[in-house]
């Protein structure tokens, strides 16, 4: 049997619903709640039963694709999309991005927006390949300048001056 | 109506309004026609400044990036066949055959025209739609709203492409589940917070629509390029005249008629919005075509462009009219407006035609001034506006990502939201290599409040009886309608199984 991505995304969303099922039980009662009609734990058990007994039925609508061959045809082509997404260059760089985001976020307060944002620019054209370095500061540096200058002498909104810097 | 007319003409005329349209036309444009970005790309990153303005400028601001975000769609598709929105997917068709003839600045034009005029038509059809619709609506109760939020919901999910139902109802589920995310409303019980403090309010919508679109759209474009930009050099180098000989324009009447009331009644429907719309008119005008005019088709027909262009804009305009009226959004762009217009403190529905007359007409009146200022301003600039696709594309992505994350940090100045963004993108990108769409989960994100306030009001109203799904002939007839949503494709789906299975049983005997 091959896995397919509707498998796979129903296997997933299945796992999910059940945790989020468990969790919906653990949600607490203030006191007397549990004697009401709608409690705060009223929607989530719903959400979960439904997402259960949906995912549920994805799984088995596509085991009984699998029996016909022109889904067995749709299924090798649909692993062959999954192979050849997962083989192209781009994803290092996409991994790279979203490591530089939670850079961003966790030096944003700590070193300030101006330091901060220019090195997450900085830092993001370089993961992309930009080696030009008149490029590299006319894209980074002016546009947080400008955009710093908008939003804090313009706009009157305060922009993080960095704990670092005192 | 005159008079709310006359109040939407005094709020959209005004110095500051027009120059909104302009700046989101222009802009709407620009990200429209970035291959990948569409139009909800487009709105949830002018979400952070559009809470500085009042929120009738900030609805015009948007409804402009709106329609500059399908024609920008509709540039790319002509000049590079890569469509930056679904909704142009059927102008490419006959549209880039044009450019490649060399009649790329003829093709634009017909679009810019069609555009126009669909969305003028559908525009005036909102004018009669919306306000008998609202006034209406005025008499329904929680029941109705929970039907009709139902209704929306699965609509969506029956309108998506074949085969993709039950991923839609899922991510509509995963949407209604993220929502309960916070403390509840009601009672004051934390839920699913796993004693974060950041996570007491909720996750907030600009989040959740910025990290899954414009985040996850940003990112998988690095690895989605595609070798048709290369096209984009050819086409946008030698546009071709953009004048309309008479004969073309008798040719373009017809169709701009046909299309903009069907592309009005299809946008109407919750969840069919501009793409259903575009094909139905493609197809539709092939179908009505001659033997000869038909083989015309796929090569660069004046009627192949016409149709999609008129419908997908006429749509737009449809799309407002359950937006406006019900408070539910019928498609994932105007589910990103709705939640824009919720954080101003406006509750869209009946009550925003009464409430915020200046909002519901200012709107309605900003369609028009944006359609001429798409018409008489981005058409004449387009070949310079094309010009941005040759730009570096590793300094647009970051600067993209740059300005999501600051967006949604500036309305919270929060850094946790940072993290969440990342950590939803991860998820968004999973879930589109699955072939799941997002705009089912938005709009459970954001139908999903409003859908346990009017089920906990009804089920109180009726003592915890579930009758109130019965009591009223108007709840019974949206429920029997939701039903039917589920059930058809549900059946088609284990209908064709079964079909797929019995062939093959013939074919081995």
């Amino acid at each position: 049997m091959k896995i397919s991505k509707d498998k796979i995304g129903a296997l997933i969303f299945f796992i999910f619903s059940v945790c989020y099922g468990y969790y919906a039980y653990q949600i607490p009662f203030y006191p007397g709640e549990e004697y009401e009609v709608f409690t705060s734990q009223t929607m989530p058990k719903l959400y979960a039963f439904l997402a259960i007994g949906v995912s549920v039925l994805a799984v088995i609508s596509s085991l009984i694709s699998d029996f016909s061959n022109r889904n067995q045809e749709k299924e090798i082509n649909n692993t062959d999309v999954v192979n050849e997404t997962f083989n192209r260059k781009g994803w290092m760089q996409v991994v790279s991005l979203i490591a530089l985001m939670i850079y961003y976020g966790t030096t944003l307060e700590i070193l300030g927006f101006i330091t901060s944002t220019i090195s997450f620019l900085v830092i993001g054209y370089l993961i992309l390949g930009e080696r030009n370095i008149k490029r590299l500061f006319l894209a980074s540096v002016p546009v947080v300048i400008v955009f710093w200058a908008i939003m804090t002498q313009l706009l009157g909104i305060y922009l993080t001056t960095g704990d670092l810097w005192g | 109506m005159l008079d709310g007319l006359l109040i939407g003409f005094q709020t959209a005329m005004s110095m500051q309004n027009i120059m909104f349209v302009i700046f989101g036309c222009f802009v709407g444009t620009f990200i429209g026609m970035l291959p990948g970005l569409g139009p909800i790309t487009a709105i949830a990153l002018m979400i952070p400044i559009t809470y500085g303005i009042d929120p009738s400028s900030g609805m015009i601001l948007m409804a402009g990036v709106y329609y500059g975000a399908i024609f920008g769609g509709s540039t790319s598709s002509i000049l590079i066949n890569a469509p930056g929105v679904a909704g142009t997917v059927a102008t490419s068709f006959d549209g880039y055959p044009m450019a490649c003839k060399g009649q790329a600045g003829k093709a634009l034009a017909v679009a810019a025209y069609a555009s126009f005029s669909g969305g003028t038509i559908a525009a005036l059809f909102l004018l009669v739609a919306a306000p008998m619709l609202s006034s209406i609506s005025l008499s329904f109760q929680s029941p109705d709203y929970f039907a009709l939020l139902l209704l929306g919901l699965t609509a969506v999910a029956a309108f998506s492409s074949k085969g993709h139902f039950l991923k839609s109802i899922m991510m509509t589920l995963f949407g209604l589940m993220l929502s309960t995310v916070g403390t509840d409303q009601a009672s004051g019980v934390e839920r699913f917070t796993f004693g974060q403090i950041d996570l007491l309010d909720g996750i907030s919508f600009l989040l959740i629509a910025m990290s899954m679109f414009a985040l996850s759209e940003a990112l998988l474009s690095i690895v989605n390029t595609d070798k048709k930009k290369l096209d984009a050099t050819d086409t946008t180098s030698n546009m071709g005249s953009l004048k309309l000989s008479k004969e073309e324009v008798k040719e373009m009447a017809p169709v701009i008629g046909r299309s903009s009331v069907l592309g009005f009644f299809v946008g109407v429907l919750p969840g069919a919005g501009a793409t259903i719309a575009s094909f139905l008119a493609y197809g539709m005008e092939r179908n009505l075509a001659s033997a000869k005019e038909k083989l015309k088709f796929g090569k660069g027909s004046l009627k192949g462009i016409t149709a999609p262009e008129t419908a997908n804009n006429a749509a737009c305009s449809g799309s407002f009219v359950p937006l406006l009226t019900l408070g539910i959004p019928g498609s994932g762009t105007t589910a990103v407006m709705l939640g824009a217009l919720m954080a101003y403190g406006i509750q869209p529905g009946p009550r925003l035609f009464v409430d915020n007359p200046e909002v519901f007409w200012s709107v309605i009146v900003s369609m028009y001034v944006g359609n001429l200022v798409l018409l008489f301003i981005n058409l004449p600039l387009i070949p310079y506006i094309a010009k941005t696709l040759s730009l570096p594309k590793q300094l647009l992505t970051v600067l993209i990502l740059f300005f999501s994350l600051i967006g949604v940090y500036l309305v919270s100045f929060n850094a946790f939201d940072i993290f969440m963004m990342a950590g939803f993108a991860v998820i968004a990108i999973a879930l589109r290599l699955l072939n799941f769409s997002m705009s089912p989960l938005i709009l459970g994100f954001i139908l999903g409040g409003m859908l346990e306030q009017n089920l906990r009001r009804s089920l109180t109203l009726y003592d915890g009886s579930i009758s109130f799904m019965w009591d009223r002939p108007i709840t019974l007839a949206i429920l029997s309608v939701t039903v039917l949503f589920l059930m058809v494709p549900l059946l088609s789906i284990f209908k064709k199984d079964k079909k797929e299975n019995s062939s093959d049983q013939v074919s081995d005997a």
